[in-house]
């Protein structure tokens, strides 16, 4: 006989729920009823709408960034578009101050090592506190 | 008396009908004053803690979550404040080592004692349930008359499950050794 089989054992079981349990007096429900205080029903407040938007921007966002990346990539089915005429060159020319710059930046071993660093962290913080806020109960 | 589900009284509560909450209070009374009055072993206070379990349980009724039952939530409330009142743990955790589970048959478990009549089967039990020790019989009283798991015990009493189920285990074999030798020295 295993364990579990020992711990239900029907014979022990219908003994001892004949048995009687101790109870309180007859007054006792009364007095924990006299004790409380009715609870205030819950209030259902509708939420604005531009907040209930809100919380599903980082999904919307999300969602957008990787139909762009599918849409520009060479994968057959979505490479219809062409990353260069609709997106990159455009990029260039709105970014071309800030890519300057950077290429600057990276020429540097250690400022490149220490943004890589620094962007690879910044994005795990990023998806890290978006998901546990979103999925903590 | 037939009750409903808890869930059915916990929504009427929660929507404002207070007066719900008497049939939860009616409904789990005995177990939980039996577990009160198992740690204090004073009637009185186990009356006071269980009604201050009950006020405290429908003050906090819109936290509960129903990650668990409500009956293993309140008698985790009545455990602990019973506790605190005695401001000692009942229940000390048994070392594995110390406890080796036999390989016993159920039959050589329960020698003669399922052959007599059921009137001196319960005085039988009465005796054994009297020679064990409160913290003992509030374990029989959470596993049998509240038909809580080995964990919802667990989580009630603090107590790791491999150790609930060990002394669970010792309670069983000590009823029926206490059963045993009482019916042996009426027969003889």
């Amino acid at each position: 006989m295993d364990t579990d089989n020992l711990l239900h054992d029907d014979f022990l079981a219908s003994l001892i729920r004949k048995a009687p349990l101790e109870s309180p007096s007859d007054e006792f429900v009364g007095k924990v009823m006299e004790s409380i205080e009715p609870l205030a029903p819950p209030l259902y407040e509708k939420q604005p709408y531009f907040l209930w938007l809100k919380s599903y921007v980082p999904y919307f966002g999300l969602g957008a960034l990787i139909v762009l990346i599918l849409y520009s990539s060479d994968i057959p089915y979505f490479n219809f578009l062409s990353a260069r005429d609709h997106f990159s060159d455009m990029f260039i020319h709105v970014f071309r101050p800030f890519i300057a710059s950077l290429k600057t930046l990276v020429s540097s071993r250690l400022i490149s090592y220490s943004l890589l660093i620094g962007v690879s962290a910044g994005f795990l913080f990023l998806i890290d506190s978006l998901f546990s806020r979103r999925f903590s109960s | 008396m037939k009750y409903q589900d808890d869930n059915f009284y916990i929504e009427k509560v929660l929507h404002g009908d207070s007066s719900a909450y008497a049939a939860l209070v009616a409904k789990h009374k005995n177990l939980v004053f039996s577990i009160a009055l198992k740690v204090l072993n004073n009637r009185e206070d186990a009356e006071e803690i269980a009604q201050d379990a009950f006020v405290k349980a429908y003050q906090s009724l819109k936290s509960f979550e129903k990650k668990s039952k409500f009956s293993t939530w309140l008698y985790r409330i009545v455990y602990n404040a019973a506790v605190s009142r005695t401001r000692k743990r009942i229940l000390e955790t048994i070392p594995m080592d110390n406890y080796v589970i036999h390989n016993y048959s159920e039959e050589s478990l329960r020698p003669g004692v399922d052959e007599v009549d059921e009137n001196e089967q319960q005085a039988l039990l009465k005796y054994a349930l009297q020679n064990l020790p409160n913290e003992d019989n509030l374990l029989i009283t959470l596993f049998y008359h509240g038909n809580n798991s080995i964990d919802d015990i667990s989580s009630i009493t603090g107590l790791s499950p491999s150790n609930v189920k060990v002394r669970l285990h010792r309670i069983r074999k000590k009823l029926y050794d206490d059963m045993s030798t009482m019916m042996s020295e009426r027969l003889n």
